[in-house]
């Protein structure tokens, strides 16, 4: 009988080794997973590193919003992905080069496209290196593997619908360019912001937004060091103004300060203002094109998006709706949103496994690289803001092969403001005051319109700037408020009840957070680097134009009759280099001081004069005038021997109704504004040589037409003669007639 | 009589060598493969959170459903150290040469876990901002077969000691936003 010990070392002699194979393997399938969890870990870290250089890049430098900063910002990050995959895997025996051979791509996924990081075959054959200019520094080689970015790929779509066929590039908001032609085959080259429920008049030019008065918003001042400028962000860059007292203006480009030649207009800004008025128009445009009947079965060359399982989540056939319902256009959930992501996504997904695909003909090894299928979540980053994907196949670990991606988005860059880009500060004059997400709970309360202010997230991060003497970089916050604890430092006092933040600021109750978040967030996004501006002229638009050297004389009686002498020299200031003026008292106009003007008036190359009867005829009836002269009388008897054919003098009528204005003041309303205060009024026809800018009727019963304004050429210069006394837009009126007298 | 006692003997042996071994080598097994879950669990959720910079009910919840999948009970240790920049931006401000230090204060798992439920029910998100950092380290706390039986045959394990620990942490990638 075999002794049970002996049984039970058999048993052990059998287990022992099963046990131990057992083990090792589970043991090696461990590691193998621990070293999958650490690469993950570490291919996060080095494409956060990435992407926090682009973000800091792009902070620091106005100008990395313009394409070719772009490019060598993108290039920087991936430089610092590779350093610090390298740093990251140094223990593994892996160096930078090494490990070049496992990316197969990195993505940079942008406002309005993405660029792709990988290797590619250099072309440079004879030909091209013929036309080589001789200092050409190039040395690449013909066929030689460079890595690199590939050309941008934008996130457009096709669309073909009877005569239009347009291309529609989006964005990572909600701002398209459409490109192609309309309904009527016309060519339209077009770009806007889409947005619903804008309403604008364009007579008192009152912009609403989603019930909101938008209006224009107090000059913005940061700091730079420890001085706060007055600024201006035009086209992505930011141009301060010197002092509050000098017209010079400079900017900040490379980490240093250089002065703008051209001075800009020292205003209110009117970024937020402008979006909206804009984004009303762009959609009236949209409709003339067609574009707004436009569905997502028009899209061509577009295929069902799928999850990771195969399950299809986009269709654009069978979702068949329109894409440019204007219902809530700019909400999260719209049609528009969810067919842009998922355009967006196909032009992702579709050229990423074009680039995967096309690495294996690089790579050294035997592996065989492909698209991973990215998770939902993973999409949803992509979708949401700028991004970094990166690519690690092909390492060894031990069981298998790695192939892993990682996917990092960022939401505090120069790319894009979203939503959550807008911050509120509480008072803007006061440093000590805090800064707030739009969500903290009792914000409309604690706001108020003049002090308080919409920021752009990234403005209330540090910045640096070479200092101008010395080798120093100086730090500092453009704003010196504080991150209010319980929203921004911690988010423990923030509403969060509702779906998205358009909803919720519709509902509040006092809507002077509601205002103050959507002209923020319109000036922002209005003041964004656009390429579809020509920059130089939008740029223009914001310029100081220089005063013109002329000299004017305003001679008048304030208040005469409705007129307004003081805001009228006020605005023709701004565009004339000297406005004098000489008023007298009502009833007190004495041949000294009309003596005193005709003394003068020669120096000037325009007299204004806005008085009684008596002295406007002394001026106009020189037998030589030596300067324009605009004239302002409802008396025209002995006013005018030049201009006045025949007149008839009635008592205690006044101008009726403006029959015609043609040419010059077809866009301004002349009232027929004299009440008849007791005076004489004078019906006067013009004579024929004399150019007709205003008829009017009077309230006699006479059905003649009789002549209200005109002009007449005389020896060189202008005279110019309103028979009615001007009581409705006098400044803008007379602006008019004085920059045509001087042209 | 020393026969039979050998026998005993014998037998005793025989049924810890062909009864317990496996039963212990097959307990390690099992531990390690709740580990290796438990490690790939953490990492992906620290990982979601740091991300995509928010951290809900929802997710906790899955994340503690899956490591109890595995048999075993587990405290969950979590930590956010919140990033206080409001310091540093008064060191920046009075000598513009220096970059400010920044100051981080933590919140831990109670706190956490307060912000998260809330009293009608409704899940709410603990949402982060970029520079936060957040950290989870999880343990077992009951004692696992392969405890047991080492505790058995030769108490090298306390009662407090744990087998199954996985902890992963870094950076808040993105600003989560609350809603």
């Amino acid at each position: 009988m075999m002794k049970y010990q002996y049984l039970a070392v058999v048993f052990v002699i059998i287990m022992l080794p099963i046990s131990l194979v057992f083990s090792a393997y589970v043991g090696a399938q461990l590691d193998t997973l621990d070293l999958q969890i650490s690469y993950d870990t570490k291919l996060d870290n080095a494409t956060y590193d990435a992407i926090k250089a682009f973000q800091l890049n792009t902070i620091n430098s106005s100008t990395s919003d313009i394409v070719n900063s772009k490019i060598r910002d993108i290039e920087a990050a991936a430089n610092s992905f590779f350093t610090s995959i390298a740093t990251n895997f140094n223990m593994a025996g892996y160096n930078s080069d090494n490990l070049k051979e496992y990316v197969p791509a990195l993505v940079f996924t942008l406002y309005d496209g993405f660029y792709i990081y990988s290797p590619f075959e250099n072309t440079l054959d004879e030909e091209t290196k013929n036309h080589l200019p001789p200092d050409a520094t190039y040395t690449g080689a013909d066929g030689e593997e460079v890595t690199g970015l590939k050309p941008y790929i934008y996130y457009s779509c096709r669309y073909v619908k009877g005569q239009m066929d347009v291309t529609i590039t989006y964005s990572l908001d909600n701002y398209i360019t459409v490109q192609g032609t309309d309904r009527n085959g016309k060519g339209i080259n077009d770009a806007g912001y889409l947005l619903d429920d804008v309403t604008y008049n364009d007579v008192t030019g009152e912009v609403r937004y989603r019930g909101v008065n938008i209006t224009s918003e107090p000059q913005l001042r940061e700091y730079i060091g420890n001085t706060e400028y007055a600024y201006v962000k035009i086209n992505g860059v930011k141009y301060y103004r010197e002092n509050d007292n000098t017209n010079t203006w400079f900017t900040i480009t490379n980490g240093r300060k250089s002065t703008v030649t051209n001075p800009f207009r020292n205003e209110p800004n009117d970024m937020g203002y402008r979006y909206y008025v804009e984004a009303y128009e762009f959609k009236q445009r949209l409709q003339s094109y067609g574009i707004t009947n436009l569905k997502s079965s028009d899209a061509v060359g577009v295929e069902d998006i799928t999850n990771a399982d195969g399950e299809v989540i986009y269709s654009f056939v069978d979702s068949d709706y329109n894409i440019f319902d204007f219902d809530g256009i700019e909400e999260p959930d719209s049609n528009f949103n969810n067919h842009r992501m998922a355009v967006i996504r196909y032009v992702i997904e579709s050229n990423l496994t074009v680039a995967l695909a096309n690495y294996n003909n690089f790579g050294t090894g035997t592996y065989e690289f492909r698209m991973p299928k990215l998770a939902e979540e993973d999409w949803a980053r992509i979708l949401d803001n700028v991004c970094l994907i990166s690519f690690l196949q092909g390492v060894s670990i031990g069981g298998k092969i790695y192939n892993g991606y990682s996917v990092i988005n960022n939401n505090k860059n120069e790319e894009v403001v979203t939503e959550d880009s807008i911050y509120i500060v509480e008072n803007v004059n006061d440093d000590n005051s805090e800064y707030h997400r739009v969500t903290h709970k009792g914000l409309e309360n604690m706001v108020n319109e003049t002090s308080s202010r919409g920021v752009f997230n990234i403005d209330l991060e540090r910045k640096s700037v070479g200092s101008t003497n010395s080798e120093t970089t100086l730090y500092f916050y453009p704003h010196w408020n504080l991150g209010c604890y319980t929203c921004y430092v911690a988010q423990t006092n923030t509403e969060n009840s509702f779906n998205n933040i358009y909803e919720y600021l519709d509902g509040l109750s006092n809507k002077t957070l509601t205002k103050l978040y959507y002209t923020a967030l319109g000036r922002e996004r209005y003041s964004m680097y656009k390429t579809f501006r020509n920059p130089s002229e939008f740029v223009a638009q914001y310029r100081e134009v220089p005063k013109i050297d002329k000299k004017i004389l305003l001679f008048g009686i304030p208040s005469h009759r409705g007129n307004d002498l003081t805001q009228l020299r006020d605005e023709l200031l701004e565009k004339y280099t000297t406005v004098d003026m000489i008023t007298s008292a009502q009833g007190e106009v004495s041949q000294d001081i009309v003596d005193q003007v005709m003394g003068i008036a020669d120096n000037y190359d325009l007299v204004i004069c806005d008085a009684y009867v008596w002295p406007a005829a002394q001026i106009a009836n020189q037998s030589t005038l030596n300067y324009n002269l605009i004239t302002i009388s409802n008396d025209a008897t002995t006013v005018d021997n030049q201009l006045i054919e025949s007149s008839i003098t009635t008592s205690n009528v006044y101008a009726n109704q403006i029959m015609t204005q043609p040419g010059l003041l077809q866009n301004i309303t002349i009232n027929p504004s004299d009440d008849g205060d007791g005076g004489t009024l004078v019906k006067a026809k013009f004579k024929d040589d004399v150019t007709v800018l205003a008829t009017t009727t009077y309230n006699d019963g006479d059905a003649d037409v009789y002549d209200a304004i005109g002009y007449k050429n005389i020896g060189g210069y202008k005279q110019i003669h309103s028979q009615l006394v001007l009581k409705n837009n006098y400044v803008e009126i007379i602006k008019l007639l004085a920059d045509f007298a001087l042209q | 009589m020393g026969d039979s006692l050998m026998t005993i003997i014998a037998i005793v042996l025989a049924a810890v060598l062909m009864f317990v071994f496996p039963l212990m080598s097959m307990s390690d097994r099992s531990d390690d493969i709740s580990q290796l879950t438990v490690k790939t669990a953490t990492t992906e959720f620290v990982d979601n959170v740091r991300t995509t910079g928010r951290l809900s009910m929802d997710d906790y919840a899955a994340f503690e459903q899956e490591i109890a999948a595995t048999g075993n009970t587990y405290d969950i240790e979590m930590e956010v150290k919140v990033l206080d920049e409001n310091p540093g931006k008064k060191t920046t401000q009075a000598s513009s040469t220096k970059i400010g230090e920044n100051v981080y204060y933590s919140m831990y798992t109670s706190q956490i876990l307060d912000t998260l439920s809330s009293d009608d029910g409704t899940t709410k998100v603990l949402a982060l901002k970029e520079g936060d950092m957040f950290s989870t380290s999880v343990k077992n706390t009951n004692t696992t077969l392969s405890q047991q039986l080492k505790n058995f045959f030769y108490t090298v394990a306390g009662n407090d000691t744990y087998t199954i620990a996985a902890e992963h942490g870094g950076y808040v990638t993105a600003n989560g936003s609350g809603n």
